[in-house]
């Protein structure tokens, strides 16, 4: 006894109407993706959060609030730690400006808990 | 026999051409992995490599898009088979990584119909991810995406014959996986 075929064409269907009402989230993620891969730039963030970018840039800033106050005593001095600051702040935004696009973006953790 | 669905003209924009394909890509890749995020990871890293190549005519961004996303799916595959069977010597089950209820989530679908769907979607995730490589990518690309013969042998890297080949052994397989679908 021969079974009826089955209809080849419903996966076909099936994966028109996926690609066709794909939900308006999903959307809105891949044309993301797609202007950032326009521009040049990654849309997404590796799974471990910060861009080495940033990494770089907050161990350089480490670096020079360890640095600057031993090496420029005295009253005379510029004040290094509004000096620090201000280079902190410019090497930080010069070198990872979409750091803060992307944090402006991220979840913020609820006292509850992750939902 | 698989049909045309690609579209065919020359896209005018290297813009227009990624809107034009964003959603079949992520489709196909959503298969492929079972999994949306890795999907459209995949997906995000095929257009910038894509990118790449803006000063190549326009007729061959679509060969070498599929290409491209081929290439990431099959890594991704790879990388996804080794961490199961990491799990599995932890002896850690994998997270479940499918949700039916995020296949085909247009809210103003039947609910009963909007189901079926994502059951039917599940079961073909599952059975196009059982397949063999090249009849899995074979299918994907001709069967589903409707790329033509020639342009699935340019994006698999093989002959057209070739395509053939795996595309009916890919068929003969997921007719026994998919019989309910009659």
């Amino acid at each position: 006894m021969s079974r009826p075929d089955y209809d080849h064409h419903a996966p076909r269907a099936l994966f028109e109407r996926a690609s066709e009402r794909l939900d308006q989230g999903m959307a809105f993620r891949l044309r993301r993706a797609r202007e950032a891969a326009l521009q040049g730039r990654p849309a997404r963030r590796p799974a471990w959060g910060v861009p080495a970018g940033a990494f770089a840039a907050a161990v350089l800033a480490l670096g020079l609030a360890w640095w600057l106050p031993t090496t420029q005593p005295g009253p005379s001095a510029v004040g290094p730690d509004s000096l620090a600051v201000e280079d902190i702040d410019a090497l930080v935004v010069a070198e990872d400006a979409e750091l803060y696009a992307w944090l402006a973006e991220a979840p913020v953790a609820a006292p509850g808990g992750p939902r | 026999m698989p049909f045309d669905a690609a579209p065919d003209a020359a896209p005018a924009s290297l813009e227009a051409f990624l809107a034009s394909v964003e959603r079949r890509g992520f489709r196909v890749a959503e298969l492929a992995l079972g999994h949306r995020e890795d999907a459209l990871d995949a997906l995000q890293e095929a257009m910038i490599r894509l990118v790449g190549y803006r000063d190549r005519p326009a007729s061959e961004w679509p060969p070498l898009f599929w290409s491209i996303l081929r290439r990431q799916l099959t890594d991704r595959h790879r990388r996804n088979a080794v961490r199961r069977r990491v799990m599995a010597v932890l002896g850690r089950a994998e997270d479940a990584r499918e949700d039916p209820l995020e296949m085909l989530p247009d809210p103003d679908e039947d609910p009963a119909r909007r189901h079926a769907d994502g059951a039917a979607w599940l079961a073909l995730g599952r059975a196009v991810r059982a397949l063999p490589r090249r009849q899995r990518e074979a299918y994907l690309l001709r069967e589903l995406q409707g790329l033509d013969v020639a342009s699935t042998a340019a994006a698999m890297g093989c002959s057209e014959g070739s395509v053939k080949t795996h595309l009916s052994r890919a068929m003969a397989a997921l007719r026994k996986h998919l019989e309910d679908w009659r």
